[in-house]
């Protein structure tokens, strides 16, 4: 059952909170101020992640869909692991998309579909032996994550102009509306790693990890928004669908050209993790909702619904950014804030009446 | 679309044949309601028709409000 080390888990949690936003930057719809939008959005991620890991502190041993049938009942309980399920494929449905979206712009000629179903195998492929090589990949991927994050961001500092960050809080309204869009994507989603917990062998000893690792995926998101502003300015962002891939592109280092493509493997890492770690998940909440006693007959066929759900619901990238973007932040933050909110007085109540779960 | 739904149905074969030797029906039946609802939705896309409601409706449905959130924050 104790297959995670806190280390690995706030690897996990690096990696995941990274994923797709690093790439797209969700709060760039502000422009100015963008890195204020993102440093309210890490405080409600912050917020949330405390919520979870004190519930855990709570129900040791127990995990976060267990906790919410024992601290709202049976019937109560399953109604709202059923909003988590959702809350889960609607993460992973547009996770996958993300990852189309950016994939297409290298791989012109490779047919979308083909790239998505292999995308999904792979990652049948790694939780098929179980969660421990979930942990180890986490270990794999960081340093090459850490190593290339940095020497982006030192590289591209060059072209950082103070002119364009300028002027600060001019208007707080949008900055607090950035905020929430940030909080939504990826801040919130932090509450999906709590179906880990229970598998973290150290999690009472070395808690302190988790919180150090979001912190630096936090300063990460910051400092990327900060570049961003920096190196494209207010107008450079309204244009851009992959800002910091673009500001990559900007990079000219003697007679090397297209240097972006070196970092084209940062991307995917983030993005790889991200994808594995909301599978494993929603395999993991369907395998109790179904009380199963193996998972593995789940993996493919949960792999093949988020393919088809996708497709279905996101079929062309032109009618997701006119019509259905914007709304996104309605279908994940509300569901996720009420979730672990809920289940957190619950637990709280609870736990008071009877100390000993 | 095809392809995928031929790829992920024979592989969940696979997975699902131990379970069939076994008899364990129960331990089959979730799995099988996945399967079955990702070809609902792969066949939906696959012949370009909307019976089953999905995620993107929703969302298109919600845009009046996510512009009302754009207007009242002042976001672009």
């Amino acid at each position: 059952m104790k297959e995670l080390y806190s280390r690995q888990l706030g690897f996990m949690l690096f990696l995941y909170i990274l994923g797709s936003a690093l790439i797209f930057t969700p709060e760039s719809i502000i422009g100015q101020d963008l890195w204020v939008a993102t440093i309210l959005g890490s405080l409600v991620g912050l917020l949330l992640l405390h919520i979870t890991v004190v519930i855990q502190g709570l129900y040791p041993g127990k995990d976060i869909m267990q906790i919410a049938e024992l601290t709202l009942g049976k019937i109560l309980g399953k109604i709202f692991n059923l909003i988590f399920l959702w809350l889960l494929l609607i993460l992973a449905i547009l996770l996958l998309f993300d990852a189309m979206v950016f994939l297409q712009i290298i791989y012109i000629t490779t047919p979308e579909i083909l790239l998505a179903t292999l995308i999904m195998l792979a990652s049948a492929f790694v939780i098929y032996p179980g969660i421990a090589v979930g942990g180890r990949l986490a270990d794999l991927f960081i340093l090459p994550v850490i190593l290339l994050i940095a020497l982006g961001f030192v590289t591209s500092f060059t072209l950082f102009n103070y002119s364009n960050i300028t002027p600060i809080l001019a208007n707080i309204k949008p900055v607090l509306g950035a905020g929430l869009v940030s909080a939504s994507w990826p801040f919130s989603e932090v509450i999906i790693l709590a179906v880990f917990f229970p598998f973290v062998a150290d999690f009472d000893r070395n808690k302190k990890q988790i919180y150090i690792w979001y912190g630096l995926a936090s300063i990460t998101l910051i400092i990327r928004s900060l570049l961003i502003l920096g190196v494209l300015g207010y107008k450079g962002l309204e244009l851009a669908r992959f800002p910091l891939y673009d500001v990559f592109r900007l990079i000219e280092y003697q007679d090397f050209q297209r240097l972006e493509l070196f970092f084209f493997l940062l991307f995917i890492m983030t993005l790889t993790a991200a994808i594995l770690a909301l599978h494993k998940v929603l395999i993991l909440n369907l395998e109790h909702m179904f009380a199963l006693k193996n998972s593995r007959s789940l993996i493919i066929p949960v792999g093949f619904l988020i393919l088809a759900l996708m497709y279905d619901s996101f079929p062309s990238d032109i009618e997701f950014l006119a019509s259905q973007a914007s709304s996104t932040i309605f279908l994940t933050l509300p569901p996720a804030i009420l979730y672990i909110t809920v289940i957190f007085i619950a637990a709280k109540i609870k736990h008071r009446k009877s100390p000993h779960p | 679309m095809l392809y995928a739904i031929i790829v992920f149905n024979l592989l969940s074969l696979v997975f699902f044949y131990p379970l069939m030797v076994k008899k364990a029906w129960r331990e089959l039946s979730g799995p099988l309601l996945i399967l079955i609802i990702a070809n609902l939705y792969a066949f939906q896309y696959h012949l370009d028709i909307s019976i089953i409601p999905n995620p993107g409706n929703l969302a298109t449905k919600l845009q009046p409000l996510a512009k009302a959130m754009a207007r009242f924050f002042q976001l672009n």
